[in-house]
């Protein structure tokens, strides 16, 4: 039966890879520097390394000196940032970040004018949001901002567990009174876990974040999810 | 079968490889050595830090201390090899080497960099960056503000003259200080004594995007301003399609906002207001009857539609009505008022290349009426205006902006004044002027931005304007210098000569055709430490004035008034202990001017020597925010009434006035706490409630004097505010995509 199947198995996974590998190197001249970057980043965070997301920062900088405005590197440049940042909001030195917030933005905004990936969108409404989490002044011009963002990412991937996952940090920073709260943040990221299981990025795609949610939805429910977090 | 898996095997070799071969160089046939090393210099050192990699392989090392650095490729070194260093603060170098030798040199240039000079001498921002000082939440939760104005009244500078709306900016009258919103120029026209203070034109700041207030040291491309330009933006698109309602205990309104595709965008307002319930709620001290009321519309569309370029249209409509028992020594009266203001401007503004274009149309309107006893006055003011500018980059150190504007004005007077400012009774002897006039100005600048060090911002321009309203052309040259010799320190610096169309009110009381513009020359020189959040700023300035002109107490127009005015401001803003926010200004000023009365010198009726207000204001991340605002300001000056003989043809006292604003009012306190919370609600819906107490000391201020029927002895008038209980609620549904 293995034997009978083996050969049409083989031609799908070759039929595949050619695609992908055509895909992904017919998007992209930089498709080799933006998957090194991926596995790279996803490392760093995997392992909670800051010198390793420096190293794909650093990776992406140069890749953008040969592919300038690349839409790919800029991305996971954002990405990557959004990831500095939250190591120096954990590390309580939040004040500090701004500066790398705008940098971020500004590489997701520049690559949204060309690609199309919900988690850019997503990962623009939660840098957004951390600027209100440093100075809540900036709700009332930012907060619409980041809704609308969040919105945005929502409906151009309704079940995209990374635009969930962030939506549920995002909530989990976010006062209950402002629409945010445990209770919100552990309905988005059990949602992304479900989410994960019908998860199919295409080439050069996010896929980080699995580990993250479930992580997230045990860390909820060990924390006696439901209070509000104000 | 084996030669077939062997095809399939090179195959997915050649599939898998194909991924990666677009990233590589035609020419990159490998070759040993697997190590380069090489040293960056610069200026002839050793530099470190910066990052040298191979373009093809992005293989690459930080130079280190020596500035030597080594690069490890994984087998053999791709020849050519083609480098790139990139430092920051340095020109980047990309060479291509196609023989190795022992040790690469590469030499980095510094680059000049332009440091960004952002302050510039009498400009005070309140954008939604929060980069200078006010943000348009904290105008509207500045403690007794809520309006543009009110808020604009605690930065440096502005002077607390009473409790109105008026903006006296650095020694200079409120009708001084022009407003513009997306630069168009609306009215405040000069008023007769008011019982009232003076009441300029406001706006909600929520139908702003940001607030600029130039106190002095404008650029060339501000026209037929003399002492200070509130500068407005309207909203940008609207984030979400929304629906908002608000009440409150003075005023009720709604409003809607659509975020369509294409770029566009809508929104519209509508509120009405009525101070009735306030009154009951908190007192009258004032004996407003009836009190003031009135109802504001505004729309507003945006089209954006490319990246860099949008067109606006903002409208805006007001009305406003109110009556007020005035005790004045001949005999108590009310005084009635009724405005009207609009403004409908349409505006484009877009970056193409070098060329940075801005052309406005507007039209703007102030009808009124205003009578107290004999005195009966209505005006219509009509303002059509064009501008258009464009700047031109002709590198980052040097950028010309050139334009030119049209301004066609109408103006229709009709007004009875009282013969003699003591008999204002009804019925008294009274005369009548009446004026029905048009006049266009026309205006055109040129202004050179320029670096000319990496440090340092010079703005040099100049201006002419000519007005059918003013006796001869005027030409403004100003110019304004900023130096950042060590970060976070400013220098500033500023001078300039500024014009203003005198009010066409004043041909119809002068009986004259036209009369010269007033004229202000203004000197400012500032320093400011820190940026952003924590800062503090000194400025001080010198104005001399010319070609004033002001009302007699018998409102006999006197022209060719002269003036002068000096005086420093600090401005400091700083994070407070346990997450406060802190902001305190102090302004200090003398202003003189020659009195219509007298024709001497003396301070002027807005003389302020010293304005302080200090607020404190926190937010929590549950949505709370607290503030608390304490205002000082010296007494206002009044001139005193030295005896009184009586009138047997009028049957009233006339007084004889002592040294012109020789004594001044007791000293101005008050302090006003403001509270909110924000939250979201069920549904996509959001709430603000918000409460104020104003003066919640109840401290007794005195708005001036008035005297008894025979003038022997002076009656304390009290300023409108007693302590005051306010709150109110919005709530915004809005409609994410």
């Amino acid at each position: 039966m293995i034997n009978r199947l083996r050969r049409p198995l083989t031609a799908v996974t070759l039929a595949t890879l050619f695609l992908a590998g055509h895909s992904a190197a017919a998007q992209t001249p930089a498709a080799r520097f933006v998957d090194s970057a991926r596995v790279t980043i996803d490392r760093a965070v995997s392992d909670m390394d800051p010198t390793g997301l420096d190293g794909a920062i650093t990776l992406l900088d140069r890749a953008l000196v040969v592919f300038p405005d690349d839409a790919y590197l800029l991305h996971y440049r954002g990405y990557a940032r959004y990831w500095q940042v939250v190591g120096t909001f954990m590390a309580g030195k939040k004040e500090t970040t701004p500066p790398t917030i705008q940098l971020a933005l500004a590489d997701l905004r520049k690559s949204a004018e060309r690609l199309s990936w919900p988690e850019t969108l997503q990962l623009e409404a939660s840098l957004n949001g951390m600027l209100i989490a440093i100075d809540p002044g900036n709700g009332p011009t930012l907060g619409p901002l980041t809704g609308r963002l969040s919105g945005e990412a929502t409906k151009m991937a309704p079940n995209n567990p990374r635009v969930l996952l962030l939506q549920a940090w995002l909530a989990e920073g976010t006062p209950a009174s402002m629409g945010g709260g445990a209770a919100r943040a552990k309905e988005l990221a059990v949602k992304a876990v479900a989410a994960f299981a019908d998860d199919h990025p295409g080439p050069l795609a996010p896929t980080w974040g699995k580990e993250l949610a479930e992580s997230l939805v045990k860390r909820l429910a060990s924390s006696g999810s439901g209070m509000p977090n104000d | 079968m084996v030669s077939g898996r062997l095809l399939l095997s090179l195959c997915v070799f050649a599939v898998v490889h194909s991924a990666a071969a677009p990233a590589q160089s035609a020419d990159s046939s490998r070759t040993k050595p697997a190590i380069v090393r090489g040293v960056v210099i610069a200026r002839d050192a050793p530099l470190a830090g910066a990052d040298v990699f191979d373009r093809t392989t992005l293989s690459g090392a930080a130079s280190a201390a020596d500035g030597r650095f080594v690069i490890t490729f994984g087998d053999s070194v791709p020849t050519p090899l083609r480098l790139s260093a990139r430092h920051i603060g340095y020109k980047p170098v990309d060479t291509t080497i196609t023989s190795l030798a022992d040790s690469i040199v590469l030499n980095m240039d510094p680059l000049t960099a332009l440091a960004s000079v952002t302050i510039l001498a009498g400009r005070f921002t309140a954008d939604a960056q929060r980069t200078a000082t006010l943000s348009p939440m904290e105008v509207m939760t500045t403690p007794g503000g809520g309006d543009v104005n009110s808020a604009v009244k605690t930065l440096p500078g502005v002077a607390n003259v009473d409790e109105g709306t008026g903006l006296f900016v650095r020694g200079g009258d409120f009708t001084e200080t022009r407003t513009f919103i997306e630069g168009a120029p609306t009215f405040t026209a000069y008023q007769f004594a008011e019982p009232t203070g003076s009441a300029a034109g406001t706006i909600n700041p929520f139908l702003t995007s940001s607030i600029a207030l130039s106190s002095g040291g404008f650029g060339a491309n501000w026209g037929n301003a003399l002492s200070g330009v509130l500068d407005l933006q309207s909203q940008a698109r609207p984030q979400s399609t929304s629906a908002s309602v608000n009440a409150t205990l003075l005023s009720v309104g709604a409003g809607t906002a659509l975020r369509l595709p294409h770029g566009l965008g809508a929104s519209a307002t509508a509120g009405a207001s009525d101070l009735s319930l306030l009154f009951d709620v908190n007192g009258n001290p004032r004996r407003y009857r009836p009190p003031p009321h009135g109802n504001t519309l505004s729309a507003q569309s945006v089209w954006e539609y490319s990246s860099t370029g949008r067109v606006k249209l903002f409208a805006l409509r007001q009305q406003t009505a109110m009556g007020i028992l005035v005790e004045d020594p001949a005999a108590a009266s009310t005084y009635t008022s009724r405005r009207r203001s609009d403004v409908l401007v349409m505006s484009l503004r877009d970056t193409l290349g070098r060329w940075r274009p801005f052309v406005n149309v507007s039209t703007s309107g102030l009808a009124r009426g205003d009578s107290d006893g004999a005195l009966d006055e209505r005006s219509q003011l009509r303002s059509w205006q064009a501008h258009a500018e464009t700047g031109y980059a002709w590198s980052p150190r040097f950028i010309a902006t050139g334009g030119v504007e049209a301004e066609h004005v109408h103006a229709a007077y009709d007004t009875r004044f009282p013969v003699k400012g003591y008999d204002p009774v009804a019925g008294a002897a009274s005369s009548a002027t009446a004026l029905d006039r048009s006049g266009v100005r026309e205006g055109a600048f040129v202004q050179f931005d320029t670096r000319p060090l990496a440090s340092a911002e010079l703005i040099a321009g100049v201006r002419s304007d000519r007005s059918e309203f003013a006796t001869a052309r005027t030409v403004d040259p100003r110019i304004s210098a900023a130096w950042v010799p060590v970060v976070p320190l400013t220098l500033t610096a500023s001078w300039g000569i500024y014009h203003q169309v005198v009010d066409p009110a004043f041909l119809d009381v002068a009986g004259s055709a036209t009369l010269p513009a007033l004229h202000a020359e203004m000197t400012i020189v500032g320093a400011q430490v820190g940026d952003a959040g924590r800062f503090a700023r000194v400025e001080a300035w010198r104005k001399r004035y010319e070609d004033l002109v002001a009302l007699t107490r018998d409102y006999a127009a006197v022209g060719g008034l002269s003036g002068h005015a000096s005086g420093a401001d600090l401005f400091v803003r700083s994070p407070g202990p346990a997450g406060t926010r802190l902001r305190l200004t102090w302004s200090a000023a003398r202003s003189r001017r020659v009195d219509p009365n007298t024709g001497q010198e003396s301070p002027a009726p807005f003389d302020i020597t010293n304005s302080v207000t200090g607020v404190i204001e926190r937010d929590w991340d549950s949505g709370w925010h607290v503030g608390v605002a304490q205002r000082f300001a010296t007494g206002k000056p009044f001139t005193d009434v030295a005896s009184a003989t009586y009138d047997s043809t009028r049957g009233v006292f006339a007084p004889t006035f002592g040294p012109s604003n020789a004594d001044r009012l007791p000293d101005y306190r008050r302090a006003d706490i403001a509270v909110s919370r924000a939250m979201a609600l069920s549904g996509s819906r959001f709430l603000v409630v918000f409460g104020a107490i104003q003066n919640p000391l109840n401290t007794v201020n005195l708005f001036g004097y008035t005297w008894t029927r025979d003038y022997t002895a002076r009656v304390p008038v009290r300023s409108a505010v007693n302590r005051t209980l306010f709150i109110g609620a919005n709530l915004v549904r809005s409609r994410n995509p």
